[in-house]
């Protein structure tokens, strides 16, 4: 059996509702769970308004390590620190699971996941690269960016039940324990950079070149997108298999990304089906009642006040540091 | 006879030119070695001055670059200017500090099937050692640039061209911009070109970075690597300057006499060759009493910033 999975807090429930919908549209047989970094019992949801899908709750999946990780960890940290954990609990805990697939909650699976299941038959790990041909120019974002976050995209990976896949999975769960954070001069971007690691320590990797898989804003400059008979294709030639909408905030529908400065819907009237179509679901899965909650786990941060003083105050430590270095 | 059509070639600058002979020492006789020098001049009948490569931009990449970044920012030009001599089929790449222990067959062997072979630096998980932790390698690359082999192809050539547009101004160390030399752009070749190999050998491209995972030892036969596997080649990269850390990484790892070896040979050498040594750069020699008065200061600080 294969399961499909999302992470998210509430506040993205129209989006993980959106993928659930499109899943059971392309996948009847794919089973999808909801992995929720929050607390359903805490915000007092209405009945219309529990997502249609299975929901599996965090405190549910009996991480002992949980309470530590909430104290060191923000919103984005904790949704893609527990990524592993996830997918531990499915593979051991739920009977005949053989494939486990992340899903951002970002992304709408358009295709069935035939070819994806059988390259799993031969192979442990699918992963996708974030760019299969080179950048020239050097707009937001370029190589150096992802040289310095991640060949590959962590919005999607899948994994096929094996004692391999269970020590890559223990492996990235110890890394995210406590360095599921962004700290670029030190290496560190959340669960993603770590993967780089995956076909270089374990063999039996898939590194899927598909173009119509995990098309998003960072490799907008080697696929054009049109719809014949109804299908979204790719460079004439791939139908769309998942497209991830990752940064597209329905709140601002002008902009493709907030992450990215290469393209505007302007110069890619191509993408106006596909986002077209997102930014309708979003609508109507409610986006606008979700977004506002704020996460359980996560504490505000505190306000400090009298910044000025405190610049003040620390003037001379900070200039005998700086002579220091 | 296989290596008619290979050429091993070095890049360094004239200070580190006791290490490109030495290179070439341990290289078969009969296997033709070139040694591409980006600073300095050298009166050798194997030496190629860089000014004879014609690189577009070589003046800004000189102005710009400091030794280090120099030498590796030059190796793609020199890479194409000798899969360009007449016969070559081959090319292979090492750095001038390292030393080929067995045969160049199985090194010709993995081009029969590949254009591009890369070796990776770690083989394996670690955790933390010694040398550093896991995290250490992200932002500095997971191929070594310390190795690399090419078979004549488009493939290899457009390659080649890539690699050389980004040398040109993003050769830079500077880890928090997604640079580290030449190395760092190695991560996306495997992604973006076919016929990449990466070869998994624990006798490839040993050096002090990967020696936590490797135990050496000599036998009648040579050197063995976990007992199992003869050593190809080490790469010395980050023995020349020994720190108190080498020293010990190096006696756990059985590597101590391999690299004093090495380091009697190589004593012609100008202390101040400048090889690059990511572990010096991370972990520059700071007295003790400066390291806690910086570390006291930061708590201060940080202090300030939140009561």
């Amino acid at each position: 059996m294969t399961l499909a999975f999302t992470l998210c807090s509430i506040n993205y429930l129209a989006q993980a509702r959106t993928l659930g919908d499109s899943l059971r549209r392309t996948n009847p047989h794919v089973r999808f769970v909801i992995g929720l970094v929050d607390r359903l019992d805490q915000a007092n949801l209405p009945a219309d308004k529990m997502p249609d899908f299975e929901v599996l709750e965090l405190h549910r999946i009996g991480m002992d390590c949980l309470d530590e990780m909430c104290q060191h960890y923000n919103i984005t940290e904790l949704n893609t620190a527990v990524k592993p954990y996830f997918i531990r609990y499915f593979f051991e805990r739920v009977p005949q699971v053989r494939n486990v697939i992340y899903f951002d909650p970002d992304i709408i699976v358009y295709q069935p996941l035939t070819e994806l299941e059988a390259t799993l038959e031969t192979h442990d790990f699918v992963v996708t690269p974030h760019l299969c041909t080179p950048i020239e120019d050097q707009l937001t974002p370029n190589e150096t960016h992802h040289l310095n976050t991640g060949v590959y995209n962590l919005g999607f990976i899948a994994l096929h039940k094996s004692p391999q896949t269970a020590a890559f999975v223990k492996w990235w769960e110890q890394k995210l324990f406590d360095e599921c954070k962004i700290d670029l001069c030190n290496g560190l971007f959340v669960d993603q950079n770590w993967v780089n690691f995956l076909p270089v320590f374990w063999e039996n990797v898939h590194v899927q070149k598909h173009v119509g898989y995990n098309a998003a804003y960072w490799n907008l400059h080697e696929r054009t997108f049109s719809v014949k008979n109804q299908i979204h294709v790719v460079n004439d030639s791939q139908p769309v298999v998942f497209f991830h909408y990752s940064g597209y905030d329905p709140q601002n529908p002008s902009f493709i990304s907030k992450y990215q400065n290469r393209f505007e819907f302007g110069q890619r009237p191509d993408l106006a089906p596909l986002f077209l179509f997102y930014h309708q679901e979003l609508i109507r899965n409610e986006n606008e009642y979700y977004r506002q909650f704020a996460c359980f786990y996560i504490k505000k941060e505190p306000v400090y006040k009298y910044q000025r003083v405190r610049k003040y105050l620390k003037k001379p430590f900070v200039k005998l540091l700086a002579k220091l270095n | 006879m296989y290596l008619n059509m290979v050429y091993v070639f070095t890049v360094c600058t004239a200070n580190q030119y006791p290490f490109a002979q030495l290179l070439g020492q341990s290289l078969p006789a009969d296997v033709r070695f070139g040694i591409g020098l980006v600073k300095g001049t050298i009166e050798a009948e194997n030496v190629v001055l860089v000014q004879e490569l014609g690189i577009p931009d070589f003046h800004q990449m000189h102005q710009c670059y400091d030794d280090a970044a120099l030498v590796a920012a030059c190796k793609p030009f020199f890479a194409t200017y000798f899969l360009q001599q007449q016969g070559v089929q081959q090319v292979v790449y090492f750095d001038a500090t390292t030393q080929l222990f067995g045969d160049m067959l199985p090194i010709v062997n993995a081009l029969e099937t590949a254009d591009i072979v890369l070796t990776p630096r770690l083989l394996r998980p670690m955790g933390s050692v010694a040398y550093g932790d896991e995290k250490l390698f992200l932002n500095t690359g997971m191929y070594d640039a310390g190795f690399l082999a090419l078979q004549k192809s488009d493939n290899t050539l457009r390659f080649l061209q890539w690699w050389q547009t980004r040398l040109t101004d993003r050769a830079f160390f500077d880890l928090c911009q997604g640079m580290n030399h030449d190395q760092l752009w190695l991560n996306l070749v495997p992604v973006y070109f076919n016929k990449v190999k990466i070869v998994k050998d624990e006798g490839w491209n040993v050096a002090l970075h990967n020696l936590h995972e490797r135990v050496m030892t000599a036998r009648q036969s040579g050197w063995w690597v976990n007992g199992q596997s003869p050593l190809l080649f080490f790469n010395f990269r980050e023995c020349v300057n020994v720190a108190p850390l080498t020293r010990a990484i190096l006696q756990k790892s059985g590597a101590n006499v391999l690299v004093s070896q090495y380091l009697k040979k190589a004593a012609p050498a100008p202390e101040n060759a400048g090889i690059f040594s990511l572990q010096r750069r991370l972990n520059p020699a700071v007295p003790r009493w400066k390291r806690w008065l910086a570390a006291e200061l930061r708590r201060i600080v940080a202090y300030i910033d939140t009561f």
